[in-house]
């Protein structure tokens, strides 16, 4: 009797990048009751947050942080008052007690010694800048998806994190879900024979109209919430309803905002978290009229040297989720479920010398457990940056028209002066880096 | 000649030239169906009276492919002149119509499907160029740009090349109208439309700089982008356009190769016009269409359409293989943005500028940098906005140009620039501004020179450190730290040491002291280790984290030992830290730190070292690990976890071994493990071990066989299901043999073991390979199974109906099932073989209706529980006939399962709808009848509202009732979501609308999360709509994306779960 036999993925992935998390032997997480005493944790064991961006996104993420029970939300931010009172509101009740400080500057929440650590859901036009002043203040973070509105801003973003030694956890919660962990298993570890192809189906963008400038209202800070983005006239519908998560001056649309989400994915099972395609070709349709400008249908092909191509599409053509096809069977998974051909995959373990991925089961408390050890998250900002880059060479790429290629190392495009111009954006004058 | 004469000559020539068109139109043969669809067709009336008697000579000459609808096109012409006395048509395809001389007489010229026309010689030529620059027209239909291949001249008046068709002609494609204003288009009324059409694609000279183009492929849509043919470049597909050339005009319109195109009132229209624009009857603005873009630009404002915007962009996409046209065109737009543009406008420009800006935009850029705003868009942002991108020391000139003489928002922009463009020549200035009065050009100055670094900038950064204090002193050991690091990044390590060490030193900031004790670490290579020491044998927990933090980086065995050492006298936290340090380095010389850790007092610290163990350990680990796994110690549960998670190789053998030896206990743990850890050559040891003389190592065997073993272990699992002793015993067996008979390849290999074991096993043990033998069909099992339920044995009877019942595969059973359930005398019998038989009902295939329905029928009349009759009700309505509705219906008044035959008739009224109106609508009174509700009257004009009180709601979705008394429905969350088609909660709801309309639906509803927001909703036949990302603020009401035109009647609506917590009130109906 012979030990069951995978073609194994190891020898690629040792010549590569690779998987770093992959490898890293600590997969099960210290439990909070295991730092402090169960079931009660001592005050000056709790991670002291702030939440910086409380919209209905934000506080659903602050929501998850206030159920922990060693970290205690004291402070939140926004510069729109409804959403700024209506969080206060939540974290109050949820105490009990008037605990929660309300700011409209991010900069004040950030010049409080007390807190260690701060959620970031704003605008993507703004994630990056939050994020790069939080950890200049010292603090750890959990950084909602996607990264930033270019490649430059995502780079600065790493750079700084690693220099000041911060914690960043990037808000792909489907890294923290078994279904995902195990479909990417099954893949590195070579169950469904050479992966030759992943499609990535993702919700598509919106069309609308162009809205009149209307005069600012009082309950929102326009000046700041346009922040570094290029001044725009004032109207409603530019600052509600999500048509920002379509604007281009403010996100990249659902090319990142949900694309990035089935993207890493695709980088995880695929061995290249922390590398990068080397070519990038597709078609999109943009709308020609209205306030949103973003792609709303696209099909992009981003070639790997390991000979893999990403199909990167919205869910008209791509079903929604990450297919991974090799050359014996496929593996599917979504938010609702994971498939696979054969199906007797499903039912398989993946053994201890096999390639195991890091567990978690609860992004915001994968975050908490690492700001303790001092440890890299599940998602961790090199593999974030790598892959909301997927985002923008293909935002860029079906943009110009035309096929790119790209080197993962340099992290800039061969051959191509517009498409490299296209990496980086300039802000509005007081607001840097 | 005289006038007479030529005249004559003329006429002689018109008739040889009508002659040759005869002679191909009667080959054609237009039917005179068609002529009169094209009569009926042509505008009676034309748009612009003629100034003159005016003749257009149509020409369709093929040397090219000929298309069949060319007598299609000359004929519409023709009658086109002839009812609107725009023009007298006359045809040719004889070359030499072409000579001056006969050229004259005509006002313009019509190109009908002509392919690769021939002229040769400079004379013809010279005379078609002289007719329609001398202020003459051309026009071109459908082929008209499929010849000038070797004419340059000629593509170039016509405007471009055919370039492929992959928009085939059996293709119906859509059309948008590019310029709805223009009077051109008069005819399309500005709306796009689908045509059934070949389309072309353009290609140079092609340009929407010298055409303007009026209509074309609209390539948002789905079914346009899906050709196959379709290259990267399809972005802009002309359909018709014109231009001036000079003093004449060409009209060129892509659509004639179908021939129904010529009974196209808005394209024959739409020829009319354009041929009236050629004879120069109808005005129309030839201005291209980017220099008509370009002027929407210069008075842009926020608010307005942004087509012109896109329309510049787009062209700007083409340009790219030409960089002397993106010059030429950047020429344009800095002149626009040197003119009175609105700010807007500008900024549009500037954005441009980013991407395809040089050197020749950098002096207005400049200029703008220093300029004041007239609006609230600075002139200087907008100016950075290009500026940052543009590759030229020009621009860093420019921006320290402008720095002198700006201040405030724009100096403090202009220096972020220059930082992002680390322009080392601007230190100089820099420097001096970190002492500037405003704070914030002071602060952007230090960035700057952060970003910049070189040696300059860090001796200025340097200085500063001791100039200046608060948050401005923080920013600069900020961009000092940036500076080490670029130090460190070109190799310079002791440099950079020297600037982290100043950091580092106490009384700093602790979040610089971390990053710089990260630098020292990182820079000091060989020496980090007994930083790390000293780092770590000091009282400061913060920079203890960060040492331990890059532990895993440095994992000399050296610096493993003096950790390890130092470890013990840490904080608790601090050595958690280091285990998981350790654990991450991989490092096995961490092994004894770690094994001493396990037995450290602080259970944090335990419970971190036993993992740790789980990935540094290795076969010398197993005795311990596997022996606090099998203890009551609080590490047994991490211990075992880790024992299954261990690596190194001979792990397994070490394991196999070890289980050889130890107590019970440690080998229960053990065989549990090499289970987990899918060890197949564990299994000759495990049978073996399951004939044990402990029980619980029999028992554990037996289990992990039935996740290891394949079928050749098979009869020796069966001969153990045969020795069990006690009942466990034989169903923990049993259930292994199952596992590995679902693993086995060789169906009849696995049956006939199971046969081979039945003659003498014990009534316990031929229970159990009755179940089995059940699992998997077959005919001598059936049989075995069939005479086992007239066993004398009542246990032997039990397991061969309830594995027909439960478990058979396929339907053979289903009489005999019948049978038992009518008339067995044991109820537990009768209850089994009815539901086996419902079971049955649904599996059965090609059935007609009437037979199906017969079963169910049987299985009513032989239910006696509720239960069975709900299970009945729940399948029944795949029975889509009339006849189930007479059997459902008297259950409508059963207390016991009313609710359940409310939704089956519900589902079967719906069904039956179409086909039954009558019977359906009867259905559903009859249910209002019994619930005593009235189903809602939508009336037109008026908002009808209904609650989900008044619908038929199937668990797990349910009614809850508000604070405020309101019900909504919701199914409680527990974070799923539902695929269509998957049993879940469903909500039905009836009303009537009192006349034919369009129906529109609005919810009230509460959706606190993206993942609690969605349903699949139906109205009568139409299709589920998956509504999704409703996420709301609380209770709102939301429109439904779909809108239905109904009939006069009665509707059913069903709301189908999908994710649950998605809560959803009333209902609003509006009938237009």
């Amino acid at each position: 009797m012979k030990t069951r036999q995978h073609i194994t993925r190891r020898s690629f992935l040792k010549t590569t990048t690779g998987v770093v998390a992959g490898v890293t032997g600590f997969p099960y997480v210290i439990a909070s009751s295991a730092l402090g005493k169960s079931g009660s944790v001592a005050p000056s064991n709790r991670i002291v947050m702030g939440a910086i961006g409380v919209g209905p996104q934000g506080r659903g993420v602050m929501r998850q942080f206030l159920h922990e029970r060693d970290a205690q939300v004291v402070a939140v931010c926004d510069v729109k008052r409804p959403a700024r009172e209506e969080a206060q509101k939540q974290v109050n009740n949820y105490y009990g007690k008037k605990v929660c400080a309300g700011y409209n500057d991010f900069l004040e929440l950030l010049a409080r010694d007390d807190i260690d650590a701060v959620s970031i859901a704003s605008q993507d036009h703004w994630h990056v800048l939050h994020a790069v002043e939080a950890a200049r203040a010292g603090k750890d973070m959990y950084v909602e998806k996607p990264l930033g509105v270019s490649v430059e801003q995502e780079q600065v973003l790493r750079r700084t994190i690693n220099e000041y030694g911060r914690v960043f956890q990037f808000g792909t919660q489907q890294r923290s879900s078994r279904n995902f962990r195990f479909a990417c298993e099954l893949v590195l570890n070579g169950r469904i024979g050479r992966l030759h192809t992943i499609k990535v189906g993702v919700p598509g963008g919106r069309y609308s109209q162009s809205y009149p400038p209307m005069p600012v209202p009082d309950w929102i800070d326009y000046e700041r919430w346009l922040g570094p983005a290029p001044w725009a006239a004032y109207t409603e519908n530019r600052v509600i309803n999500q048509y920002w998560w379509h604007t281009s001056d403010y996100t990249l649309g659902f090319i990142s905002g949900w694309g990035v989400h089935h993207v890493d994915i695709g980088q995880w099972g695929n061995g290249s978290e922390l590398s990068g395609p080397v070519e990038v070709e597709g078609t999109a349709v943009f709308p020609r009229d209205g306030l949103c400008d973003c792609a709303v249908n696209w099909d992009v092909n981003l070639k790997y040297d390991n000979g893999v191509t990403m199909n990167f599409t919205d869910n008209t053509k791509n079903k929604q989720g990450a297919l991974f096809e090799g050359s014996e069977g496929w593996v599917f998974v979504n938010r609702g479920r994971i498939d696979a051909h054969p199906k007797s995959l499903l039912a398989e373990q993946i053994g201890p010398n096999e390639i195991n991925l890091p567990v978690s089961n609860h992004h915001q408390r994968n975050l908490l457990d690492c700001i303790k050890t001092r440890s890299k998250t599940v998602c961790p900002i090199e593999v974030a940056v790598r892959s909301n880059a997927i985002c923008h060479l293909s935002d860029i790429a079906i943009r110009l028209g035309r096929r790119l290629r790209w080197n993962p190392e340099k992290e800039e495009f061969i051959g191509d002066v517009e498409a490299n111009r296209m990496l980086k954006r300039a802000m509005r004058s007081p607001w840097r880096l | 000649m005289s006038q007479r004469a030529k005249v004559t000559s003329v006429v002689l020539l018109l008739v040889v030239w009508c002659l040759s068109v005869l002679t191909s139109t009667s080959r054609a043969a237009i039917s005179a169906e068609e002529l009169r669809k094209i009569e009926d067709a042509a505008p009676s009336k034309s748009t612009a009276a003629p100034k003159a008697p005016r003749k257009l000579l149509v020409f369709n000459r093929c040397e090219g492919f000929k298309h069949s609808s060319i007598p299609y096109g000359a004929k519409a012409i023709e009658i086109m002149g002839r009812k609107t006395g725009a023009y007298e048509a006359v045809i040719s395809d004889d070359m030499s119509v072409f000579k001056p001389e006969n050229l004259k007489q005509f006002d313009a010229i019509c190109l009908n499907n002509t392919t690769r026309l021939k002229f040769d010689g400079p004379a013809l030529r010279q005379s078609l160029m002289n007719f329609v620059k001398s202020g003459k027209g051309i026009v071109g239909i459908h082929a008209a740009t499929d010849n000038f291949y070797e004419w340059p001249e000629a593509a170039e008046m016509m405007g471009g090349l055919f370039d492929g068709h992959p928009w085939r002609s059996n293709g119906t494609w859509a059309v948008q109208i590019d310029d709805p204003q223009h009077p051109l288009t008069a005819a399309f009324k500005g709306e796009g439309f689908k045509i059934n059409e070949e389309i072309y694609r353009i290609k140079a000279p092609y340009s929407r700089d010298k055409l303007r183009v009026l209509v074309s492929l609209d390539m948002t849509d789905k079914t346009n982008l899906g050709v196959k043919d379709l290259k990267l470049t399809d972005k802009d597909i002309p359909i018709s356009w014109l231009r001036s050339y000079g003093k004449g005009r060409i009209f060129y319109c892509s659509f004639g190769h179908n021939h129904h195109i010529f009974w196209n009132p808005a394209i024959l229209q739409h020829y009319l016009d354009g041929i009236q624009f050629a004879i120069g009857d109808l005005k129309a603005d030839a201005t291209p269409s980017i220099e008509k873009a370009l002027g929407a630009v210069a008075s842009y404002k926020y608010g307005q359409s942004r087509r012109p915007l896109t329309e510049i962009v787009e062209f700007i996409g083409t340009l790219h293989k030409s960089p002397q046209k993106v010059k030429e065109f950047e020429e344009r737009l800095v002149k626009l943005l040197r003119s009175d543009t609105t700010p807007d406008g500008k900024q549009f420009i500037c954005r441009q500028l980013s991407l395809i800006g040089t050197e020749y935009s950098v002096p207005t850029l400049e200029a703008m940098l220093t300029e004041k705003a007239t609006s609230q868009i600075e002139p200087s942002d907008m100016a950075r906005y290009a500026l940052e991108r543009i590759p030229s020391p020009a621009v860093d000139m420019a921006l320290r140009n402008a720095l002198g003489q700006t201040g405030g928002k724009a100096k403090v922009g202009i220096i972020n620039s220059l930082g992002q463009r680390r322009d080392t020549k601007s230190v100089k200035v820099l420097r001096k501004l970190i002492y500037d009065r405003d704070k914030d050009v002071a602060g952007a100055a230090v960035a700057a020179l952060g970003k910049i670094a070189g040696p300059k900038a860090t001796k200025a950064l340097d200085k500063a450190r001791n100039k200046t204090t608060g948050n401005l002193r923080l920013a600069v050991l900020d961009a000092y730290l940036q500076c080490a690091d670029e130090l460190r990044s070109q190799g310079n390590n002791s440099a950079a040491l020297a600037i982290y060490n100043q950091m580092y030193k106490r009384g700093e900031a602790e979040v610089i002291r971390i990053a710089a004790l990260r630098g020292i670490l990182i820079a000091s290579e060989d020496k980090a280790g007994d930083i790390i020491i000293d780092v770590l044998k000091g009282t400061d927990q913060a920079m203890q984290s960060v040492a331990i933090g890059l532990l895993k980086e440095i994992s000399a065995a050296k610096i493993i030992e003096a950790v390890t050492e130092e470890m013990a006298n840490l904080s608790v936290s601090g050595q958690v830290q280091v285990l998981s340090a350790l654990a991450d380095s991989k490092d096995a010389a961490a092994l004894p730190a770690v094994i001493r850790a396990t037995k450290a007092e602080n259970g944090a610290i335990r419970t971190a070292a036993f993992r740790v163990l789980g990935t540094l350990g290795g076969p010398a680990n197993v005795e311990l690990l596997a022996g606090v796994a099998a203890s009551k110690d609080d590490m047994s549960k991490t211990a075992a976890e880790s024992l299954d998670r261990l690596s190194a190789e001979g792990v397994d053998a070490a394991m196999l071994k070890y289980a050889r030896k130890a107590d019970a206990k440690v080998r229960v743990v053990l065989i549990r493990s090499l289970a987990t850890r899918q060890y197949v050559n564990a299994v000759p040891t495990l049978l073996e071990s399951a004939e044990d003389q402990d029980s619980s190592i029999r028992k554990e065997s037996l289990k992990a066989l039935g996740a290891l073993a394949y079928e050749n272990a098979l009869p020796a699992m069966v001969n153990l299901l045969l020795k069990a002793q006690t009942s466990t015993e034989q169903s923990a067996a049993e259930k292994a043999v199952l596992a590995t008979c679902k693993r086995a390849k060789d169906g009849d290999r696995r049956t006939q073991i199971l046969l081979d074991a039945l003659p003498g096993a014990s009534v316990g043990a031929r229970a159990s390979l009755l179940r089995l033998l059940g699992q998997f069909g077959g005919q001598k099992p059936l049989e075995v199974l069939r005479a086992a339920v007239k066993d004398d044995n009542e246990d032997i009877q039990y397991a061969a109906i309830r594995t027909l019942a439960n478990d058979w595969p396929g339907t053979e059973p289903a009489a005999m099932l019948i049978e038992l359930a009518q008339s067995s005398p044991k109820e537990t019998h009768r209850v089994l073989a009815l539901r086996g038989y419902i079971r049955m009902i649904g599996l059965v295939k090609e059935i007609s209706a009437d037979e199906k329905l017969k079963m169910y029928k049987a299985a009513m009349s032989a239910a006696s529980r509720p239960d069975e009759k709900k299970l009945i009700l729940a399948d029944i309505p795949s029975v889509k006939t009339v006849e189930t509705l007479n059997l459902v219906e008297p259950y409508l008044l059963d207390e016991a399962v009313k609710n359940e035959a409310k939704v089956a008739y519900m589902a079967l009224a719906l069904a039956l709808k179409e086909k039954h109106p009558k019977q359906a609508d009867a259905a559903i009174a009859r249910i209002e009848q019994i619930s005593k509700t009235k189903s809602a009257v939508v009336r037109a004009g008026r908002e009808t509202v209904i609650s989900p009180t008044e619908g038929i709601i199937t668990p797990p979705l349910k009614i809850i009732y508000g604070e405020d008394g309101t019900a909504y429905m919701v199914v409680p969350t527990k974070g799923a979501s539902l695929k269509q088609g998957q049993k879940g909660g469903r909500a039905v709801f009836s009303f009537s609308t009192a006349k034919k309309g369009t129906l529109a639906l609005e919810f009230h509803i509460n959706c606190p999360s993206n993942e609690d927001d969605s349903w699949y909703i139906k109205l009568d036949e139409n299709r589920y709509i998956n509504w999704n990302d409703t996420v709301t603020k609380g209770w709102q009401w939301r429109k439904f994306p779909e809108e239905y035109s109904v009939a006069k009647g009665t509707h059913i609506l069903v709301i189908d779960q999908r994710e649950d917590g998605a809560m959803m009130g009333k209902i609003k109906l509006t009938l237009k």
